[in-house]
């Protein structure tokens, strides 16, 4: 638990190394996941020391993200202001994009299919 | 000593911001299961409004709470970095289906991402807003960092994901009956890539396969979102 722990954090530091360095715009937490997620890729096995640790804390997402989630509820006129809008942009967006990805993947998934066929009567 | 000394004596200590968040947070999962596991209300929706309510009725404001909260929040980073690893574990086990999953991936991000951030610009959202809202597809701790990273509101978007992942769990699967979409790899992908931990839930609902389909979407789409926003956010900023 706690070898894995250190590690996470060490992916943590490399990607918060990374975000300075490079001035990405996007915070070190993610990119760490993306060096990680790589390294095991490379590495071709899991780590269970690390799976440990990640399954702990992955358990208790919701409680650590509560404080910012709660920020919603104080931003005042930015949210009072812009809500209907948002509200429009979210269930147009979210609609039109279910049914895209429903669309695609459906005929990869046909197109894979006949692929295999083909390769299989062949 | 009045209420407000009082108070600030209280807050120069994290442990009563520690207190307050857990207290919202057991309410908000007793509440989960009294109520049998209601998908319009995860505990993430009502967790947050009973702390918000707490901070309204205590005399304290929420910056100086988020501000003692860093305690906990501080394990958000590691928590991050961790999602590698079950993401690595799924990732062994779509070897056959790679070109349909990517092709299907990269379509089905930028399309969230795209289809929302055009309607909110014609709307005349400003770009702090933008940036909160691109990416509400994406697992909340990757969203918050990616938001935070384009210079949006956490809080916002952590609202704007939970609101997308309630409204996708409930949308996809009659939206896949209309289209006529019945293999669960396709109804699971969509629900993991539009609507991330709730629509991963409401596919383990369905069945084993959606389920697993469904987080495979979540893990990838949250790792190519983080790679993929930030230059399309940039772009569509011009």
């Amino acid at each position: 638990m706690l070898k894995g722990f250190m590690w996470l954090m060490i992916f943590l530091v490399i990607g918060n190394l990374l975000q300075t360095v490079l001035a990405l715009p996007v915070v070190g937490s993610v990119l760490g996941m993306l060096v990680l997620f790589l390294v095991l890729i490379v590495r071709r096995r899991s780590s269970r020391s690390m799976g440990v640790a990640a399954g702990h804390l992955i358990h208790y997402f919701t409680l650590l993200i509560l404080p910012s989630a709660a920020g919603l509820f104080f931003l005042g006129t930015t949210l009072t202001d812009n809500w209907l809008r948002l509200l429009i942009a979210i269930v147009l967006g979210t609609l039109i994009s279910s049914v895209v990805t429903l669309v695609t993947m459906q005929a990869m998934v046909r197109w894979q299919q006949r692929r295999d066929d083909a390769a299989g009567a062949s | 000593m009045t209420l407000q000394t009082l108070a600030r004596e209280m807050m120069a200590t994290p442990a009563l911001a520690i207190v307050m968040t857990l207290a919202a947070y057991m309410l908000a999962l007793s509440l989960y299961r009294l109520m049998r596991y209601p998908s319009w209300a995860p505990p993430m929706l009502t967790g947050s409004l009973l702390l918000a309510l707490f901070i309204a009725v205590l005399p304290v404001d929420y910056d100086t709470y988020y501000l003692d909260a860093h305690w906990l929040t501080l394990l958000l980073g590691p928590a991050t970095v961790g999602l590698a690893v079950p993401l690595y574990e799924q990732f062994q086990h779509i070897k056959r289906l790679l070109i349909p999953l990517t092709v299907s991936l990269l379509v089905g991000s930028i399309t969230a991402c795209a289809a929302t951030l055009a309607i909110a610009w014609a709307l005349g959202l400003s770009p702090d807003i933008l940036a909160s809202l691109a990416p509400k597809s994406i697992t909340t701790p990757i969203a918050i960092g990616v938001s935070e990273g384009l210079g949006g509101y956490p809080g916002l978007t952590a609202g704007i994901v939970t609101v997308t992942g309630i409204l996708a769990a409930s949308t996809i699967p009659p939206l896949a009956l209309m289209l006529r979409c019945h293999d669960p790899r396709v109804v699971g992908l969509a629900l993991g890539l539009n609507g991330h931990g709730l629509g991963t839930a409401r596919g383990f609902g369905i069945d084993a396969q959606t389920g697993a389909f469904a987080s495979l979407a979540m893990g990838l789409n949250g790792a190519l979102s983080a790679i993929v926003l930030p230059w399309l956010a940039g772009w569509l900023g011009q």
